[in-house]
């Protein structure tokens, strides 16, 4: 199946992208839990 | 109907769209907050869009696929610079210039680096950077124009640059950011009803890449591009994209922290599947077209050439939405530097909000008019688009990048440090360029590590910054830890 049947040089690209993605809903939720839980819009 | 006549009803059609937009954009300012930033209140769907589609200019659309035609799928490596950038500004730029809440990012330098000549010196490097940018756009518009009705490319670029001019100095960021949204939709829909259509012309997408490795072998390895040549690509987009003017902007514009991270996510999104999209265009063309003289006009010619007129139409105007979102975002940038950041900042600082919005009108025609000059000047004319765009990366990110993280990060980071990186990055640049790259390295490695070592020697050498100048910044500064 495409991408997988090409070397990591294309696979590679598709699969860490969507980690990546993934890896910044993950840190996106964690920042807006502890603003929450701060009760303020973030410290600068 | 053929592809001119469609063209020409689609392109009328939209570009009446963008000159309404700038119409009622115009009734929405009240103040100069209202032209630079949109009054700070963009949320992140339209924020998200506005910052994706400045981001994808027609360097992507034109200078992307034009070299993944040429090199192949590993390109797609250089990609990735975005998103982890991207995070990097959201983490750690982002929320201290929502805090600072101004419009530009020579306001953010001249308040963290507490005074005017390190806010002139960015303002007045800015604007070279940008003619660049504004000369590899409008070269795209020309050569859109003469493909489609033969007129002269430069014709073609004098044609875009009246139109983006008018709705840009009429709008400001308002216009900007609602013609950035609708021209993301154009673009996306444009590639999105290009992909399979071409993708079924060739059998489908196992076939498109057996076809084209079978006509240039080493698109799908990662033989097609020199691993220098792409590592150097990779930082010269991800280091520019920290010192990126007319994204940093955006920070300003949008509505606080939460909706710039939600924006971020968004514009992952919107890059991801934008660059799916054209680098699956690419790999076709090769497969329909193995020989073009210049791998530029490879999506120019897919459309006017091998789709159905409307269709080939509409990714004609996708391409054109690219260049017009991106060249009306940085001209807006390069005249905020001169209007704002000198003129009202250091020049004139008690002129009143009208000559401010009149100035900012008159400024973003001269910076037009300059890379009209430019571009007719015959600047970047033997040179692919996205090299042409890769070395406005490299200027910005040599010049502001160390100088903006440093400035986050670290508060013993000086005025003298911060005019000294700034000015020796960008020299290095320049020099670095026109010496055609010693050692195969990109322009943007020996500029960074020029600039950030410039301004972290010359900081420490210097007295530290006064605490109020840090206060806005660092919230250790304002309590007192």
């Amino acid at each position: 199946m495409w991408p997988f049947n090409y070397n990591f040089s294309v696979w590679g690209t598709v699969v860490l992208y969507v980690l990546l993605t993934a890896g910044y809903i993950v840190w996106m939720l964690a920042m807006n839990a502890k603003e929450k839980r701060n009760g303020s819009k973030g410290g600068a | 109907m053929l592809v001119e006549s469609w063209f020409t009803i689609v392109l009328i059609v939209y570009l009446g769209f963008t000159l309404i937009i700038g119409y009622f954009a115009r009734r929405q300012i009240k103040n100069p907050g209202d032209y630079w930033i949109a009054g700070g209140k963009l949320g992140w769907l339209v924020g998200g869009a506005s910052i994706g589609a400045t981001q994808m200019s027609s360097g992507l659309f034109i200078g992307t696929i034009g070299l993944t035609y040429n090199v192949g799928w590993t390109f797609f490596w250089v990609v990735f610079c975005f998103p982890l950038a991207y995070w990097g500004l959201a983490w750690l730029v982002a929320p201290k210039f929502k805090r600072f809440g101004k419009f530009t990012l020579p306001d953010f330098i001249g308040a963290r680096y507490y005074g005017n000549v390190p806010r002139t010196v960015a303002s007045i490097l800015i604007i070279p950077c940008f003619l660049v940018y504004i000369v590899a756009q409008l070269k795209a518009g020309g050569m859109i124009l003469n493909l489609v009705y033969g007129i002269p490319e430069v014709t073609g670029a004098v044609i875009f640059f009246i139109i983006i001019i008018a709705y840009t100095a009429v709008g400001g960021l308002i216009a900007v950011a609602y013609t950035d949204f609708i021209q993301m939709i154009i673009m996306l829909a444009g590639a999105f009803v290009a992909v399979p259509l071409v993708l079924r012309n060739l059998g489908g997408i196992n076939e498109t890449f057996a076809i084209a490795t079978q006509i240039r072998p080493g698109l799908t390895d990662w033989g097609g591009i020199p691993p220098i040549i792409l590592v150097g690509l990779f930082f010269a987009f991800f280091i520019g994209s920290f010192g990126r003017p007319e994204i940093l902007t955006r920070f300003y514009a949008m509505k606080d922290e939460k909706t710039i991270r939600k924006g971020i996510l968004w514009v992952f999104v919107l890059i991801f599947v934008a660059h799916f999209m054209c680098f699956i265009l690419a790999m076709s063309i090769r497969g329909l077209t193995p020989n073009l003289p210049r791998a530029d006009v490879a999506m120019p010619a897919l459309a006017a050439f091998f789709l159905p007129g409307v269709l080939g139409s509409l990714l004609l105007a996708a391409i054109i939405a690219a260049m017009m979102s991106t060249v009306d975002s940085v001209l807006l940038v390069a005249s905020s530097a001169f209007a704002h950041d000198i003129y009202s900042q250091v020049i004139n600082p008690k002129a009143t909000e009208k000559t401010k919005l009149r100035i900012a009108a008159v400024a973003t025609i001269l910076v037009g008019v300059l890379a009209l000059i430019m571009y007719m000047g015959g600047f970047g004319k033997m040179t692919l688009i996205q090299l042409i765009v890769a070395l406005f990366s490299a200027l910005i990110g040599s010049t502001f990048t160390s100088v903006v993280l440093l400035g986050c990060l670290w508060k013993r980071a000086t005025k003298m440090g911060a005019v000294t990186g700034m000015i020796g990055g960008f020299v290095l640049t320049w020099i670095w360029h026109f010496a055609n790259s010693p050692l195969g390295l990109n322009p943007v490695i020996p500029g960074v590590i020029l600039s950030a070592l410039l301004t972290v020697v010359v900081s420490l050498l210097t007295p530290p910054p006064p605490k109020e100048a840090l206060a806005p910044f660092f919230k250790s500064e304002r309590t007192g830890g």
